[in-house]
Protein backbone atom coordinates (compact mmCIF):
# COMPACT_ATOMS: atom_id res chain seq x y z
CA UNK A 1 0.00 0.00 0.00
CA UNK A 2 1.38 3.02 -0.64
CA UNK A 3 -0.37 4.87 1.84
CA UNK A 4 1.54 2.74 4.20
CA UNK A 5 5.15 3.89 2.85
CA UNK A 6 3.60 7.76 3.64
CA UNK A 7 2.74 6.86 6.82
CA UNK A 8 6.34 5.79 7.23
CA UNK A 9 8.62 8.40 5.60
CA UNK A 10 5.89 10.91 7.79
CA UNK A 11 6.65 9.49 11.00
CA UNK A 12 10.76 8.34 9.74
CA UNK A 13 11.29 12.51 9.43
CA UNK A 14 8.57 14.00 12.52
CA UNK A 15 9.28 11.21 15.06
CA UNK A 16 13.58 12.13 14.47
CA UNK A 17 12.63 15.55 15.35
CA UNK A 18 13.71 16.88 18.29
CA UNK A 19 11.43 18.38 20.38
CA UNK A 20 11.93 22.07 21.74
CA UNK A 21 13.10 22.01 25.70
CA UNK A 22 11.53 25.11 26.23
CA UNK A 23 8.16 24.69 24.55
CA UNK A 24 6.72 25.51 27.76
CA UNK A 25 8.17 28.42 28.68
CA UNK A 26 8.50 29.73 32.45
CA UNK A 27 5.98 32.64 32.55
CA UNK A 28 4.56 31.97 29.48
CA UNK A 29 1.21 31.65 31.03
CA UNK A 30 2.09 34.64 33.41
CA UNK A 31 -0.96 37.30 33.33
CA UNK A 32 -3.54 34.98 32.45
CA UNK A 33 -4.04 33.69 36.00
CA UNK A 34 -6.16 35.22 38.33
CA UNK A 35 -4.34 37.64 40.79
CA UNK A 36 -6.83 40.38 41.68
CA UNK A 37 -4.80 41.65 44.50
CA UNK A 38 -1.99 42.36 41.86
CA UNK A 39 -3.12 42.97 38.77
CA UNK A 40 -6.54 42.10 36.44
CA UNK A 41 -7.08 39.47 34.45
CA UNK A 42 -5.92 40.12 30.96
CA UNK A 43 -4.24 37.51 27.86
CA UNK A 44 -1.20 37.10 27.26
CA UNK A 45 0.91 37.44 24.79
CA UNK A 46 -1.35 40.19 23.39
CA UNK A 47 -0.70 42.18 26.69
CA UNK A 48 2.85 41.56 26.63
CA UNK A 49 3.35 42.85 22.79
CA UNK A 50 1.76 45.94 23.91
CA UNK A 51 3.91 46.88 26.59
CA UNK A 52 6.74 45.98 24.82
CA UNK A 53 4.71 48.19 22.18
CA UNK A 54 4.46 50.95 24.36
CA UNK A 55 7.79 51.11 25.31
CA UNK A 56 8.52 51.43 21.61
CA UNK A 57 6.53 54.00 20.78
CA UNK A 58 7.16 55.98 24.02
CA UNK A 59 11.43 55.90 22.69
CA UNK A 60 10.46 56.48 19.21
CA UNK A 61 10.43 60.68 18.96
CA UNK A 62 12.39 62.55 22.10
CA UNK A 63 12.05 65.72 20.47
CA UNK A 64 14.05 68.36 22.63
CA UNK A 65 12.14 71.08 24.90
CA UNK A 66 9.70 69.01 26.35
CA UNK A 67 11.48 68.13 29.60
CA UNK A 68 10.43 68.74 33.22
CA UNK A 69 13.00 70.75 34.75
CA UNK A 70 13.24 69.93 38.26
CA UNK A 71 15.67 71.72 41.26
CA UNK A 72 17.90 69.44 41.00
CA UNK A 73 18.68 69.08 36.98
CA UNK A 74 17.55 67.52 34.13
CA UNK A 75 16.23 64.27 36.06
CA UNK A 76 13.33 63.89 35.18
CA UNK A 77 11.52 63.50 31.78
CA UNK A 78 7.88 64.55 30.38
CA UNK A 79 5.87 62.21 28.71
CA UNK A 80 3.72 63.97 25.34
CA UNK A 81 0.88 61.59 24.72
CA UNK A 82 -0.78 61.71 21.47
CA UNK A 83 -3.35 60.31 19.81
CA UNK A 84 -3.17 58.44 17.19
CA UNK A 85 -5.41 60.17 13.87
CA UNK A 86 -5.19 62.92 15.72
CA UNK A 87 -1.69 64.48 16.71
CA UNK A 88 0.23 62.03 14.83
CA UNK A 89 -0.87 59.99 11.38
CA UNK A 90 -2.17 56.30 12.48
CA UNK A 91 0.90 53.76 13.17
CA UNK A 92 1.47 50.76 10.78
CA UNK A 93 3.13 48.29 12.77
CA UNK A 94 4.21 44.60 11.57
CA UNK A 95 3.29 41.82 14.53
CA UNK A 96 5.97 41.17 16.66
CA UNK A 97 6.65 37.42 16.84
CA UNK A 98 5.79 36.40 20.44
CA UNK A 99 6.41 34.85 22.40
CA UNK A 100 10.45 34.65 21.97
CA UNK A 101 12.38 31.44 23.49
CA UNK A 102 15.97 32.53 25.05
CA UNK A 103 17.87 33.60 22.36
CA UNK A 104 15.27 34.04 19.54
CA UNK A 105 14.72 37.48 17.94
CA UNK A 106 11.81 39.18 16.43
CA UNK A 107 11.82 42.57 14.25
CA UNK A 108 9.81 45.37 12.64
CA UNK A 109 10.55 48.33 11.09
CA UNK A 110 9.37 51.51 12.22
CA UNK A 111 9.36 54.74 10.93
CA UNK A 112 12.56 54.34 9.15
CA UNK A 113 14.04 52.34 12.70
CA UNK A 114 14.33 48.50 12.62
CA UNK A 115 13.85 47.33 15.92
CA UNK A 116 15.38 44.22 16.54
CA UNK A 117 14.12 42.46 20.16
CA UNK A 118 15.99 39.77 21.22
CA UNK A 119 15.19 37.25 24.55
CA UNK A 120 17.80 37.13 26.75
CA UNK A 121 19.37 34.64 29.41
CA UNK A 122 19.34 36.33 32.64
CA UNK A 123 23.04 36.59 33.19
CA UNK A 124 23.12 38.89 29.87
CA UNK A 125 21.74 41.94 31.83
CA UNK A 126 24.27 44.36 32.29
CA UNK A 127 25.91 44.33 35.81
CA UNK A 128 25.90 48.10 36.23
CA UNK A 129 21.98 48.57 35.85
CA UNK A 130 19.81 48.38 38.88
CA UNK A 131 17.04 45.34 38.79
CA UNK A 132 14.39 45.33 41.20
CA UNK A 133 13.95 43.13 44.14
CA UNK A 134 11.73 40.61 42.77
CA UNK A 135 9.38 38.34 44.80
CA UNK A 136 10.12 35.54 44.26
CA UNK A 137 13.10 36.39 42.87
CA UNK A 138 14.30 36.09 39.56
CA UNK A 139 12.48 32.62 37.72
CA UNK A 140 9.19 34.41 36.15
CA UNK A 141 11.50 37.51 34.79
CA UNK A 142 12.50 37.53 31.25
CA UNK A 143 14.98 39.90 30.18
CA UNK A 144 14.77 41.15 26.74
CA UNK A 145 17.24 43.27 24.08
CA UNK A 146 15.89 45.69 22.46
CA UNK A 147 18.33 47.21 19.31
CA UNK A 148 17.29 50.05 17.04
CA UNK A 149 19.19 50.65 13.86
CA UNK A 150 18.72 53.38 11.30
CA UNK A 151 17.06 51.13 8.53
CA UNK A 152 19.03 52.40 5.68
CA UNK A 153 22.12 52.59 6.59
CA UNK A 154 22.74 50.10 9.73
CA UNK A 155 23.95 52.41 12.35
CA UNK A 156 23.11 51.36 15.65
CA UNK A 157 20.69 54.18 17.23
CA UNK A 158 20.07 52.84 20.65
CA UNK A 159 20.22 49.13 23.02
CA UNK A 160 17.05 48.89 25.38
CA UNK A 161 17.78 46.31 28.21
CA UNK A 162 14.17 44.83 29.52
CA UNK A 163 12.74 42.62 32.20
CA UNK A 164 9.93 42.05 32.72
CA UNK A 165 8.00 40.22 35.72
CA UNK A 166 4.86 39.42 37.43
CA UNK A 167 3.31 42.37 35.07
CA UNK A 168 5.81 45.10 35.49
CA UNK A 169 8.23 45.92 32.93
CA UNK A 170 11.45 48.21 33.31
CA UNK A 171 13.76 49.24 31.00
CA UNK A 172 16.90 50.90 30.10
CA UNK A 173 17.71 52.52 27.18
CA UNK A 174 21.85 53.55 26.31
CA UNK A 175 22.79 55.35 23.47
CA UNK A 176 26.27 55.36 21.89
CA UNK A 177 28.69 58.08 23.13
CA UNK A 178 28.74 60.97 23.08
CA UNK A 179 24.96 60.86 23.60
CA UNK A 180 23.07 62.63 20.53
CA UNK A 181 21.58 65.80 22.05
CA UNK A 182 18.00 64.88 20.55
CA UNK A 183 17.78 62.04 22.63
CA UNK A 184 18.13 64.47 25.33
CA UNK A 185 14.28 65.54 25.36
CA UNK A 186 11.30 63.79 26.98
CA UNK A 187 9.55 61.36 24.96
CA UNK A 188 6.03 60.95 23.41
CA UNK A 189 3.87 57.72 24.06
CA UNK A 190 1.12 57.23 20.87
CA UNK A 191 -1.49 56.10 21.83
CA UNK A 192 -5.16 54.55 19.98
CA UNK A 193 -7.16 57.60 19.31
CA UNK A 194 -10.17 56.35 21.80
CA UNK A 195 -7.85 55.33 24.86
CA UNK A 196 -8.10 56.23 27.81
CA UNK A 197 -5.19 58.57 29.22
CA UNK A 198 -4.49 60.22 32.87
CA UNK A 199 -1.84 62.35 33.29
CA UNK A 200 -0.26 62.51 37.36
CA UNK A 201 2.97 63.99 38.90
CA UNK A 202 4.42 61.52 41.15
CA UNK A 203 7.64 61.93 43.42
CA UNK A 204 10.24 59.42 42.79
CA UNK A 205 13.76 59.50 44.47
CA UNK A 206 12.58 63.17 45.74
CA UNK A 207 12.04 64.36 42.42
CA UNK A 208 8.70 64.96 40.64
CA UNK A 209 8.39 62.62 37.69
CA UNK A 210 5.53 62.63 35.15
CA UNK A 211 3.43 59.66 35.04
CA UNK A 212 0.93 58.36 31.93
CA UNK A 213 -1.41 55.90 32.23
CA UNK A 214 -2.73 54.69 28.74
CA UNK A 215 -5.27 52.42 29.55
CA UNK A 216 -4.43 50.36 32.61
CA UNK A 217 -1.07 51.07 32.07
CA UNK A 218 0.87 53.49 34.15
CA UNK A 219 4.20 54.28 32.61
CA UNK A 220 6.89 56.31 34.60
CA UNK A 221 10.09 57.55 32.66
CA UNK A 222 12.73 59.43 33.65
CA UNK A 223 16.64 60.05 32.63
CA UNK A 224 20.16 58.55 33.77
CA UNK A 225 23.54 59.30 33.08
CA UNK A 226 23.81 57.89 29.54
CA UNK A 227 20.17 57.39 28.80
CA UNK A 228 16.23 56.77 29.78
CA UNK A 229 14.58 54.65 32.27
CA UNK A 230 11.16 53.52 31.87
CA UNK A 231 8.79 51.51 33.94
CA UNK A 232 5.74 50.09 33.81
CA UNK A 233 2.92 48.13 35.33
CA UNK A 234 -0.51 47.29 35.08
CA UNK A 235 -0.98 48.43 38.51
CA UNK A 236 -2.25 50.98 40.62
CA UNK A 237 0.03 53.96 40.51
CA UNK A 238 1.34 54.14 44.32
CA UNK A 239 2.34 50.23 44.20
CA UNK A 240 4.42 51.33 41.26
CA UNK A 241 6.05 54.07 42.32
CA UNK A 242 7.19 52.31 44.98
CA UNK A 243 8.54 49.42 43.02
CA UNK A 244 10.62 52.45 41.63
CA UNK A 245 11.71 53.60 44.60
CA UNK A 246 13.15 50.22 45.34
CA UNK A 247 15.34 50.34 42.88
CA UNK A 248 19.14 50.79 43.91
CA UNK A 249 20.28 54.21 42.73
CA UNK A 250 22.19 54.14 39.25
CA UNK A 251 25.97 53.71 39.65
CA UNK B 1 -4.65 10.26 29.41
CA UNK B 2 -6.01 13.09 31.24
CA UNK B 3 -9.70 14.25 31.03
CA UNK B 4 -11.56 16.86 32.12
CA UNK B 5 -11.97 15.29 35.70
CA UNK B 6 -8.17 16.08 36.31
CA UNK B 7 -8.64 20.09 34.92
CA UNK B 8 -10.08 21.25 38.03
CA UNK B 9 -6.67 21.52 39.84
CA UNK B 10 -4.91 23.25 36.57
CA UNK B 11 -7.12 26.37 36.12
CA UNK B 12 -5.21 29.13 37.19
CA UNK B 13 -2.61 27.21 38.84
CA UNK B 14 0.73 27.04 35.88
CA UNK B 15 2.45 24.06 37.87
CA UNK B 16 -0.86 22.11 37.46
CA UNK B 17 -1.64 22.89 33.79
CA UNK B 18 2.32 22.10 33.26
CA UNK B 19 1.95 18.93 34.56
CA UNK B 20 -1.53 18.14 32.69
CA UNK B 21 -0.80 19.47 29.26
CA UNK B 22 3.36 18.30 28.93
CA UNK B 23 3.15 14.79 27.95
CA UNK B 24 0.64 16.37 24.65
CA UNK B 25 3.53 18.73 23.74
CA UNK B 26 5.68 16.43 21.50
CA UNK B 27 3.09 15.15 19.66
CA UNK B 28 1.43 18.54 19.20
CA UNK B 29 5.06 19.86 18.25
CA UNK B 30 5.36 16.97 15.51
CA UNK B 31 1.91 17.16 13.93
CA UNK B 32 2.72 20.73 13.97
CA UNK B 33 5.77 20.25 12.14
CA UNK B 34 4.71 18.22 9.85
CA UNK B 35 1.48 20.65 8.63
CA UNK B 36 3.79 23.65 8.63
CA UNK B 37 7.17 22.21 7.78
CA UNK B 38 8.80 24.48 9.88
CA UNK B 39 10.62 24.42 13.33
CA UNK B 40 10.28 27.61 14.56
CA UNK B 41 6.76 27.89 13.14
CA UNK B 42 5.86 24.84 14.75
CA UNK B 43 6.96 26.00 18.38
CA UNK B 44 5.08 29.27 17.63
CA UNK B 45 1.68 27.06 16.63
CA UNK B 46 2.51 25.00 20.26
CA UNK B 47 3.18 28.07 22.14
CA UNK B 48 -0.42 29.48 21.01
CA UNK B 49 -2.08 26.59 21.33
CA UNK B 50 -1.18 26.19 25.28
CA UNK B 51 -2.28 30.06 25.85
CA UNK B 52 -5.50 29.26 24.32
CA UNK B 53 -5.81 25.60 26.20
CA UNK B 54 -4.79 27.44 29.52
CA UNK B 55 -8.01 30.06 28.56
CA UNK B 56 -10.50 27.48 27.48
CA UNK B 57 -10.21 24.87 30.12
CA UNK B 58 -12.61 26.14 31.68
CA UNK B 59 -15.71 25.87 28.94
CA UNK B 60 -14.14 21.84 28.28
CA UNK B 61 -16.78 19.25 29.19
CA UNK B 62 -16.02 16.80 31.72
CA UNK B 63 -14.79 13.55 30.63
CA UNK B 64 -13.38 14.82 27.80
CA UNK B 65 -10.33 14.14 26.34
CA UNK B 66 -7.80 16.79 26.81
CA UNK B 67 -4.95 15.20 24.55
CA UNK B 68 -7.11 15.10 21.79
CA UNK B 69 -8.65 18.48 22.38
CA UNK B 70 -4.73 20.16 22.81
CA UNK B 71 -4.34 18.44 19.38
CA UNK B 72 -6.95 20.12 17.88
CA UNK B 73 -5.83 23.19 19.32
CA UNK B 74 -2.42 22.73 18.20
CA UNK B 75 -3.46 21.74 14.24
CA UNK B 76 -5.61 24.61 13.92
CA UNK B 77 -3.27 27.22 15.25
CA UNK B 78 -0.68 25.25 12.94
CA UNK B 79 -3.01 25.92 9.84
CA UNK B 80 -3.88 29.74 10.69
CA UNK B 81 0.01 29.96 11.15
CA UNK B 82 0.26 28.36 7.56
CA UNK B 83 -1.86 31.27 6.34
CA UNK B 84 -0.26 33.94 7.45
CA UNK B 85 3.32 32.71 6.90
CA UNK B 86 5.80 34.67 4.64
CA UNK B 87 8.11 32.80 4.22
CA UNK B 88 8.44 29.65 2.50
CA UNK B 89 8.32 25.88 4.20
CA UNK B 90 12.03 25.29 5.56
CA UNK B 91 12.01 21.45 6.68
CA UNK B 92 13.70 20.56 3.76
CA UNK B 93 17.11 21.63 4.69
CA UNK B 94 16.58 19.92 7.59
CA UNK B 95 15.68 16.45 6.84
CA UNK B 96 17.44 13.76 9.12
CA UNK B 97 19.72 11.66 7.31
CA UNK B 98 18.71 8.25 6.28
CA UNK B 99 20.37 4.99 7.46
CA UNK B 100 21.15 2.77 4.76
CA UNK B 101 20.17 -0.05 4.45
CA UNK B 102 22.30 -3.28 4.56
CA UNK B 103 20.60 -4.71 1.04
CA UNK B 104 21.29 -0.65 -0.39
CA UNK B 105 24.32 -0.78 -3.02
CA UNK B 106 25.61 3.44 -2.64
CA UNK B 107 23.46 4.05 -5.73
CA UNK B 108 20.15 3.05 -4.63
CA UNK B 109 20.98 4.65 -1.59
CA UNK B 110 21.44 7.65 -3.50
CA UNK B 111 18.32 7.29 -5.65
CA UNK B 112 16.39 6.85 -2.17
CA UNK B 113 17.58 10.07 -0.78
CA UNK B 114 16.60 11.95 -3.57
CA UNK B 115 13.49 10.38 -3.69
CA UNK B 116 12.89 11.38 -0.08
CA UNK B 117 13.79 15.16 -1.13
CA UNK B 118 11.43 15.19 -3.59
CA UNK B 119 8.32 13.80 -1.61
CA UNK B 120 8.68 16.26 0.36
CA UNK B 121 9.10 18.90 -1.57
CA UNK B 122 5.80 17.42 -3.00
CA UNK B 123 4.29 17.95 0.17
CA UNK B 124 5.72 21.23 0.67
CA UNK B 125 4.10 22.56 -2.49
CA UNK B 126 0.78 21.23 -1.43
CA UNK B 127 -1.35 23.58 -0.25
CA UNK B 128 -1.80 23.28 3.77
CA UNK B 129 -5.38 22.29 3.22
CA UNK B 130 -4.15 19.37 1.62
CA UNK B 131 -1.30 18.69 3.88
CA UNK B 132 -3.19 18.90 6.79
CA UNK B 133 -5.38 15.77 6.12
CA UNK B 134 -2.42 13.74 4.88
CA UNK B 135 -0.85 14.15 7.75
CA UNK B 136 -3.79 13.29 10.12
CA UNK B 137 -4.64 10.37 8.39
CA UNK B 138 -0.78 9.07 7.57
CA UNK B 139 0.61 10.38 10.85
CA UNK B 140 -1.50 10.41 13.16
CA UNK B 141 -3.80 7.36 11.68
CA UNK B 142 -6.82 9.60 12.30
CA UNK B 143 -10.20 8.28 10.82
CA UNK B 144 -12.43 10.50 8.45
CA UNK B 145 -15.10 11.35 11.73
CA UNK B 146 -12.17 11.98 14.04
CA UNK B 147 -9.82 14.26 11.05
CA UNK B 148 -13.76 16.24 10.86
CA UNK B 149 -14.39 16.63 14.14
CA UNK B 150 -10.45 18.07 14.31
CA UNK B 151 -10.72 20.62 11.36
CA UNK B 152 -14.80 20.88 12.11
CA UNK B 153 -15.96 19.71 8.49
CA UNK B 154 -18.19 17.45 8.24
CA UNK B 155 -16.76 13.72 7.18
CA UNK B 156 -17.93 14.02 3.44
CA UNK B 157 -15.43 17.03 2.58
CA UNK B 158 -12.95 15.04 4.61
CA UNK B 159 -13.24 11.88 1.44
CA UNK B 160 -13.20 14.36 -1.03
CA UNK B 161 -10.21 16.52 0.71
CA UNK B 162 -8.31 13.41 1.26
CA UNK B 163 -8.99 11.91 -2.30
CA UNK B 164 -7.67 15.27 -3.84
CA UNK B 165 -4.85 15.47 -1.42
CA UNK B 166 -3.75 12.33 -2.79
CA UNK B 167 -4.24 13.13 -6.54
CA UNK B 168 -2.01 16.14 -6.02
CA UNK B 169 0.38 14.63 -3.90
CA UNK B 170 0.43 12.20 -7.18
CA UNK B 171 0.90 14.83 -9.58
CA UNK B 172 3.70 16.25 -8.49
CA UNK B 173 5.41 13.36 -7.63
CA UNK B 174 4.64 12.03 -10.96
CA UNK B 175 5.23 15.03 -13.11
CA UNK B 176 8.05 14.73 -15.82
CA UNK B 177 8.50 11.31 -14.48
CA UNK B 178 5.55 9.67 -16.10
CA UNK B 179 6.69 6.06 -16.05
CA UNK B 180 6.86 5.80 -12.29
CA UNK B 181 3.67 5.86 -10.19
CA UNK B 182 3.41 7.49 -6.78
CA UNK B 183 3.35 4.52 -4.94
CA UNK B 184 6.30 2.72 -6.96
CA UNK B 185 8.19 6.13 -5.92
CA UNK B 186 7.07 5.66 -2.08
CA UNK B 187 7.85 1.86 -2.33
CA UNK B 188 11.09 2.96 -3.18
CA UNK B 189 11.68 4.92 0.18
CA UNK B 190 11.04 2.39 2.59
CA UNK B 191 12.26 -1.25 0.74
CA UNK B 192 11.30 -4.23 2.19
CA UNK B 193 8.75 -2.82 4.57
CA UNK B 194 5.85 -2.11 1.66
CA UNK B 195 3.64 -4.83 1.06
CA UNK B 196 2.73 -4.87 -2.69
Amino acid sequence: MNEQALSQELHRVADAAPVPADLFLPGLLEGLGARPALRRRRSGWLVAAAVAAAVLLIFLVTPPGNRLVSAAGDLVLRITVKREGTDVPKQDYAPLRWPLAIGESTDQVVNGRKMVLTRMHRQDWPADLPLPALNPPGDLATIYRQQGFDASTGKLLFTTWEIHWDGFQLSYRRYPKPRPPETMGGGYLVVPANSEVQEETVTLKGQPATAVRAGELWLIQWQHADGAGLISGRVDLDILVKVAESLPELK
Amino acid sequence: MATASDLQPACGDEASFRTLVEPCLGPAYRVALLILLDRDLARDAVQEALLRAYRGLGKLRAGSNFGAWFNRLAVNEARRLAGRRQRQPVLLEQLPEIATAPWESPEEHLLAREDRTRLWAALAELDELYRTVLVLRYYQGLTDTEIAEALAIPPGTVKSRLHAARQRLHDRLTRGDGAMSWGDRLRKLVPGRVSR
